[in-house]
């Protein structure tokens, strides 16, 4: 077989190997967290700075500069992650009537946009390239944030259109407002970060917005820890059944245990002004936090596509079954089988509902062979593709066998018939 | 002051996670799979069998109600076939001790819902759209949420009828 | 955003999903069979049977789903009651999941006198054991209540092999007076049926066609359909009276001497019978030139006229009558039913100490004469056939209990240990024979006993006590089954407890409203009985249901029967009055125009116009109606107001009994009820009053969530799981049909069987009301479907117009314009209640013709 480019290509995406379907789920579930962090924060954070750009500017820089203004950056975690995920959000749902992947091409533009304006933002500060970039952006992350939500729906695929926001539900709205809560509780949590704990950025003991910086940077942390646990017990009540799982349950357990660390750290903190000592330890338990909160809709995710990702596992088996049973046939035709070989299969497999003399499920072999005396090849392809032949018998299911196999069931069967006759005769 | 605050913020997070590990017992999906008397898989029969679904569940395409099949349907093939698994000997012994099985019904509408099978089948909706790939399942689970908002959409999106009394009576 | 939406994100998705866990109970085991069923899930087998609630023994279909019969039906092919069955049928189903029933034989133990269960071999030894003790000057009798057929075949040949007498078999109404008749006048020992079909003029005098006599359904169906003048002579007031086209009121007693001038007997002159009658001698005349007028005249005697001390000779002037103008008279087939007589003779048997061993079969001799119970216990040992315990029964050592008919059947596994008394007697040795005996008598010398009659004269006290059977409970036998309770009384539409009718003036006079206490005694015992107030009632008469009165022995007649008249006297004491529950709101149309034909005097002076033309006064725009439009159509003239429709509404809708208290309160549960009306001369009309599914429904608008609405088949629909109990839907209906559950009802077990499972059970909180038994129109267009086709007219019917005896009620599609409800509707006598509020009813009544 050529294997081309286009075949491969063809393969890869449009046609998952069983393989592939195991990792698309995770490779996902790390893409949207990256994403997600990455869209929220900046969005926040250019929010932010744009609301004290005139008040306090020192402190506006600092909110902008939370994301770095260099654009590999913004390339590896903005667009990189959408294009990915678009291809692999395609696959999850292949074969179903769920248009989410035109539907993520469709906004991904706004995406593109607003992440070009955020970008130009941190560049020079302009107020309207800011604006764009929040309004832009968040025109991108809440639809997206929705697709992601109709996830977990897949009976109602039929009647969505992945484009109209599904904000009829309490669901869609929950899971909004997870994002957005999310959103403020990782820009508190990389504004401590780069304010106060990563060496390159800190800010000098003597710097003017220091402590403002601090108070917002903990603020927005405690915030985000204490909302976020309503809202993922709000969410997980409100689960269809077709997602509720035990792990999305489990995973709550690391999640609140991370958010509540964090909630006292940084409430400690923020008590003490002068002290810092506990900050990196609280943007590694935030950290931990988000990434539990995606694992679990990760979990919700393939929990609610499992029915889907069943069929197209066992569709892409039976696929690559008959790719296999073809490339067999075609290299092994020439070498010769064990001669048990028809016996073995037919105890195996034809027993069960056959006899020579007598009716178990399908009738006696000796009533219905005497046609194919002389006929291998037509016995042999009746075995791999048996028709429903006499209304009084069920029809005969397909038994898997390869054309190898089947040929060799063909041929014991036809010889056991002429000693039974013979021998019958006799 | 700050202990009323430390202590406040526990009792909220020790509440949130009570009411998450709460939601387990509430979550009635998984909870109901392995309470079946015998473990039957749909996969294997549909796909190495290829048994239709219509051929064992009789009753979809003649009665409102549903039904599981009789124990009859399934000896025509088990007297012989696979008698050495430990679920036809369960299946065996219900047979001849002439016991009925009693199965867990895992799609279960509630009490003011009527739900004719009849006419759905009648109208051409396949089995899969309600209870799922079937025949992807070891063992059958609930994968729709069986809500009226979901019967209702496709109803209106299929010309049936959206009658309150269609259903609710 | 509409307001649903608005409901739902104020955050009902939480609340929701935790309810969802708290659900009433449904089935969750799914069960596989052995084999398939013979019937699929969700259809009902047909089981026929009889009914055993009165001796006329009707015969039923009985809808059997899941092995438990829930909804009994007539059987069309009995030509009993081919296809209708009465409120007591209907009620039947109860009796088989009474929870009273007895389900063990019960032996009372020697020392400590209580009943105590044993096995059915026990119970078979020791009556095996008794009967083999002879003795010299004692003799085991059999008593039972009407039986025939191969029973009686059966019981004949038990009391032979083993020696019993058997006695004539006991009803309380036996007609007693109609048999002796019968055999003097025709040489027939039966009662007679009467073919109302072929008569123009019908006279009936006592004989309560519509409630109790002889086959009540029958009669029904037959007036229906006949073309006949009636006039009904009573002395009091009756359901039967209130339907005849006129009903005369006589004096109690004299309805002999007016039989006489009619037939021509006995020397009475008009002049006599008037003044014994109490009437106009012009209007005897009349009477008699009706008579003489009438090519196929038919007159029955019987009910109150045949329970006097004229009462056997009113029934064989009756008879004389009959032969003389060969009036359609057939006979029933024979039975062993004696009298009152021979159980007065029974008694003095018994009292005398000459009974050894007494079985007692379905019968209760001792509610019926409390010195019976007295004499039971003279006799060696008592053993009793029974289904519940009665006074009887109680009084017995040995009950035997019976299955119900329907588990004979085959409708139902039995509940409990019972046997059928078949089961019983062949175990005993027993074997079945025919048990057919000619009917053939010996006629009489009717010229000598005209000869040596003599009238006694009619009764003249200040008041009367006129007591009858019950429609609801016949003699009381019924009075198990509280459907029955719950279902009004259709003349006076008291539900629970007992009571005396009284007229308006006698009330007016001892001060007394409904519910007033009155006092009064009748052979001896003393009785406190609430009244109730009945426009129309004939004043110095006092009417009481016979099964009211308990623990008093009446004399009996030398017919036979017992006296049903007693002079009393009757004083208000000072007693409280009590809430007594009765249903109707007032008998008056107050020119409404429910019931056109009605109207009081009063009201012609401001005439009213009901529906001489209407204007639609809605705004919303006119409904669109796909295939179906479902109508129905009553009509009055039909309707006797007998209330078979009420029970069978209540059977196949799974309507919970509320109590006496809920009636009182004024919350009576049934969707369909009886509403009598009656006007100053006295002329009734029952109005079956339902939820009229209007078009412009006032009820639709004003439900704040949408459980009310118009489905697209004309019908309105309540959706129960959606009706959060504000009742401002019942609040707006001008009918008041709409039925709210105030409080749970829950059931004892096994009642809860009889749930028809196509309909559901409403909880506590919601509202619900008559929907054209639309399980049975969904049923029907199911299969309909099947067969790509639409309903045909007359597949689909409701369970009230199915059971109706005189099929007063059709229930149809009114897009088809060949169905008989289309044509019902375009008749010209047809009107809709309360027209002129412009709510379009979907049901159309048919004015009774009435002679203004």
């Amino acid at each position: 077989m050529n294997l081309t480019p286009r075949l491969l290509l063809k393969k890869l995406l449009v046609l998952p190997d069983v393989h592939h379907l195991e990792l698309i789920q995770p490779m996902a579930g790390t893409l949207e967290f990256v994403l997600l962090c990455f869209l929220g924060i900046a969005i926040v954070s250019t929010a932010l700075a744009l609301l004290h750009q005139r008040s306090n500017p020192a402190l506006a820089r600092r909110f902008a500069l939370v994301i770095t203004p260099r654009l590999s950056a913004w390339v590896t975690l903005g667009v990189l992650p959408i294009m990915t995920l678009i291809v692999l959000l395609g696959q999850l749902v292949y074969g179903s009537q769920f248009g989410i992947f035109p539907a993520i091409v469709k906004i991904s533009p706004l995406a593109g946009l607003g992440l070009l304006a955020l970008w130009r933002y941190r560049q020079c500060e302009c107020r309207i390239a800011g604006t764009i970039g929040v309004l832009a952006t968040l025109g991108f992350a809440l639809p997206f944030v929705n697709l992601l939500e109709m996830l977990h729906w897949p009976e109602r695929w039929p009647f969505l259109n992945p484009l109209v926001p599904n904000i009829y539900d309490v669901q869609g709205v929950v899971r909004a407002l997870i994002f957005l809560v999310s959103a403020v509780l990782a820009t508190g949590a990389a504004l401590l970060f780069r304010g106060f704990v990563w060496s390159e950025s800190r800010m000098a003991e003597d710097a003017p917005e220091r402590a403002l910086t601090r108070i917002w940077a903990l603020s927005l942390t405690v915030l985000g820890a204490v909302a976020l646990p309503a809202l993922v017990v709000w969410d997980s009540a409100i689960l269809p059944v077709g997602a509720q799982s035990f792990h999305a349950l489990a995973m709550g357990a690391p999640l609140l245990v991370a958010l509540w660390l964090t909630a006292l750290l940084a409430l400690a903190l923020l008590c003490e002004p002068t002290k810092l000592c506990g900050a990196p330890l609280v943007v590694l338990l935030v950290f931990t936090g988000l990434a539990c909160e995606t694992t679990r809709e990760n979990f919700i995710q393939s929990t609610a596509l499992a029915d889907k990702t069943a069929l197209v596992r066992m569709q892409a088996e039976e696929q690559f079954a008959k790719l296999q049973m073809d490339q067999e046939s075609h290299y092994t035709s020439n070498v010769p089988l064990d001669p048990k070989a028809g016996e073995r299969i037919y105890a195996e497999k034809c027993s069960a509902c056959h006899a020579f003399d007598h009716k178990v499920v399908g009738p006696a072999h000796k009533d219905v062979l005497p046609k194919y005396v002389g006929q291998l090849d037509k016995l042999q392809a009746f075995i791999l593709a048996p028709q429903k032949v006499d209304p009084a018998f069920p029809a005969m299911p397909a038994q898997g066998l390869s054309r190898r196999e089947a040929r060799a069931v063909a041929d014991y069967l036809l010889v056991r018939l002429a000693t039974e006759t013979k021998g019958g005769a006799q | 002051m700050k202990k009323l605050l430390l202590l406040a913020l526990t009792g909220y997070f020790a509440l949130a996670g009570l009411l998450v590990f709460g939601l387990h017992f509430h979550y009635n999906v998984y909870a109901k799979r392995q309470i079946q008397p015998i473990q039957f898989p749909h996969a294997t029969h549909i796909n190495k069998v290829g048994l239709a679904c219509t051929k064992c569940h009789i009753t979809v395409t003649n009665s409102p109600a549903a039904s599981a099949p009789p124990l009859a349907v399934c000896m025509e093939c088990h007297t012989k076939a696979k008698l050495d698994s430990p679920e036809i000997k369960i299946l065996t012994k219900h047979w001849t001790d002439k016991e009925p099985v009693e199965w867990s019904k895992i799609h279960q509408l509630p009490w003011h819902v009527r739900f004719n099978h009849k006419r759905h089948i009648a109208a051409n909706v396949d089995c899969s759209v309600c209870h799922g790939e079937v025949k992807t399942m070891l063992q059958v689970h609930q994968v729709r949420s069986l809500e009226m908002g979901w019967c209702v959409s496709c109803h209106r999106e299929n010309n049936a009828p959206t009658d309150c009394w269609t259903c609710h009576k | 955003m509409n307001r649903r939406d608005f409901f739902r994100i104020l955050g009902a998705s939480t609340g929701a999903a935790l309810a969802t866990a708290c659900d009433q109970k449904v089935s969750s085991k799914l069960v596989s069979q052995l084999t398939a069923p013979k019937l699929l899930p969700g259809e009902a087998d047909s089981v026929r049977s009889t009914c055993r609630e009165c001796p006329a023994g009707c015969g039923v279909l009985a809808k059997v789903r899941d092995g438990r019969p829930i909804k009994l039906e007539g059987d069309p092919a009995n030509p009993l009651n081919r296809g209708a069955l009465c409120m007591r049928g209907q009620a039947a189903l109860s009796r088989f999941y009474h929870p009273n029933r007895l389900r063990t034989p019960q032996q009372r133990d020697a020392v400590t006198g209580e009943f105590r269960p044993i096995e059915w071999d026990a119970a078979l030894a020791t009556l095996a054991s008794v009967l083999g003790k002879t003795s010299p000057d004692r003799q085991p009798i059999f008593l039972s209540s009407r039986v025939t057929g191969s029973d009686s075949g059966l019981i004949d040949d038990f009391c032979q092999k083993r020696d019993i007498t058997r006695r004539p078999d006991f009803e309380f109404y036996s007609h007693a007076a109609l048999r002796q008749a019968n055999t003097l006048v025709f040489g027939r020992h039966a009662l007679p049926v009467y073919d109302v079909k072929q008569a123009d003029l019908l006279i009936t005098f006592g004989a309560d066609l519509i409630e109790t006599f002889l086959n009540p359904v029958q009669f029904a169906q037959d007036l229906a359909v006949a073309k006949l003048k009636w006039i009904h002579v009573e002395p009091h007031l009756s359901l039967t009276g209130v339907n005849s086209d006129e009903r005369i009121v006589v004096r109690a007693g004299s309805e002999a001497w007016l039989l006489a001038f009619l037939a021509g007997e006995l020397g009475v002159t008009a002049a006599q019978a008037a003044e014994q009658t109490g009437l106009k001698t012009v209007r005897i005349t009349e009477l008699a030139n009706h008579l003489k007028q009438a090519k196929r005249p038919l007159v029955i005697v019987g009910g109150v006229a045949t329970a006097t001390e004229n009462g056997g000779l009113a029934a064989v002037l009756g008879a004389v009558l009959q032969q003389t103008h060969r009036m359609p008279v057939t006979w029933a087939e024979d039975d062993r039913v004696g009298s009152l007589t021979d159980l007065v003779a029974l008694e003095q048997q018994l009292a005398a100490g000459k009974v050894s061993v007494a079985f007692f079969h379905n019968v209760d001799p001792v509610t019926y004469r409390p010195t019976f119970g007295a004499a039971l216990g003279k006799a060696t040992f008592r053993v009793g056939f029974g289904d519940m315990l009665n006074a009887t029964l109680a009084g017995c050592d040995l009950i035997l209990p019976l299955s119900h008919s329907l588990e004979i059947d085959g409708a139902a596994p039995p509940f409990g240990d019972t046997r059928s008394l078949a089961d019983v007697l062949q175990k005993l040795g027993a074997t079945i024979r025919p048990a057919r005996q000619s009917i053939l008598a010996e006629a009489g010398d009717v010229r000598a006993y005209l000869a040596n009659a003599k009238l006694a004269p009619a009764t003249r006290a200040e008041r009367t006590l006129v007591m009858t059977p019950s429609i609801r409970t016949y003699d009381g036998r019924s009075a198990d089954l509280p459907l029955l309770s719950e279902i009004p009384d259709p003349l006076t539409t008291v539900t629970y407890g007992a009571w005396v009718t009284i007229s308006e003036p006698d009330a007016a006079a001892l001060g007394l409203k409904d519910g007033g206490i009155v006092d009064f005694a009748v052979s001896g015992k003393n009785f406190q009985l609430p009244v109730r107030l009945m426009p129309a009632h004939p004043t110095g008469v006092l009417t009481v249901q016979r099964p009211f009165l308990h623990g008093v022995t009446l004399p009996v007649t030398a017919a036979g029967e017992e006296l049903a008249v007693a002079s009393i006297t009757l004083t208000a004491p000072a007693v409280a009055a009590v809430a007594l529950p009765f249903l109707s709101g007032g008998m008056h149309a107050e020119g409404r125009g429910i019931v056109p034909g009605l109207e009081h005097k009063h009201d012609h002076e401001h005439p009213h116009e009901p529906a001489a033309e209407h204007v639609n006064k809605t705004l919303y725009p006119k409904h669109e109606h796909k295939n179906y439009r479902w109508g129905m159509a009553i009509d009055l003239e039909r309707c006797t107001g007998c209330g078979a429709c009420v029970a069978a509404c209540y059977v196949e809708n799974n309507i919970p009994l509320v109590g006496r208290d809920e009636h009182v309160a004024g919350r009576e549960m049934s969707w369909l009820r009886i509403e009598p009306f009656v006007n100053e001369t006295g002329e009734f009309e029952m109005l079956p009053m339902m939820c009229q599914q209007c078009d412009n429904a006032p009820c639709e608008p004003v439900c704040p969530v949408n459980a009310t609405y118009h489905n697209r088949e004309g019908l309105n629909a309540q959706v129960y799981n959606r009706c959060v109990g504000t009742r401002y839907c019942s609040n707006n209906c001008p009918f008041k049909v709409r039925r709210f559950n105030w409080i749970d009802h829950p059931v004892a077990q096994p009642v809860d069987l009889m749930f028809n499972p196509d309909v559901s059970k409403r909880p506590k909180g919601v509202m619900e009301k008559c929907t054209f038994c639309v399980q049975r129109v969904v049923r029907a267009k199911d299969h309909a479907k099947d067969e790509h086709r639409l309903v045909h007219d007359g597949e689909v019917t409701t369970a009230c117009a199915q059971t109706c005896p005189a099929q007063a009620i059709v229930f149809g599609n009114m897009l088809d314009e060949q169905s008989q409800v289309y044509r019902a509707s375009k008749l010209e006598r047809t009107y809709r209640a309360l027209e002129e509020l412009g709510v379009e009813p979907a049901v159309y009544y048919l004015k009774a013709q009435r002679e203004s």
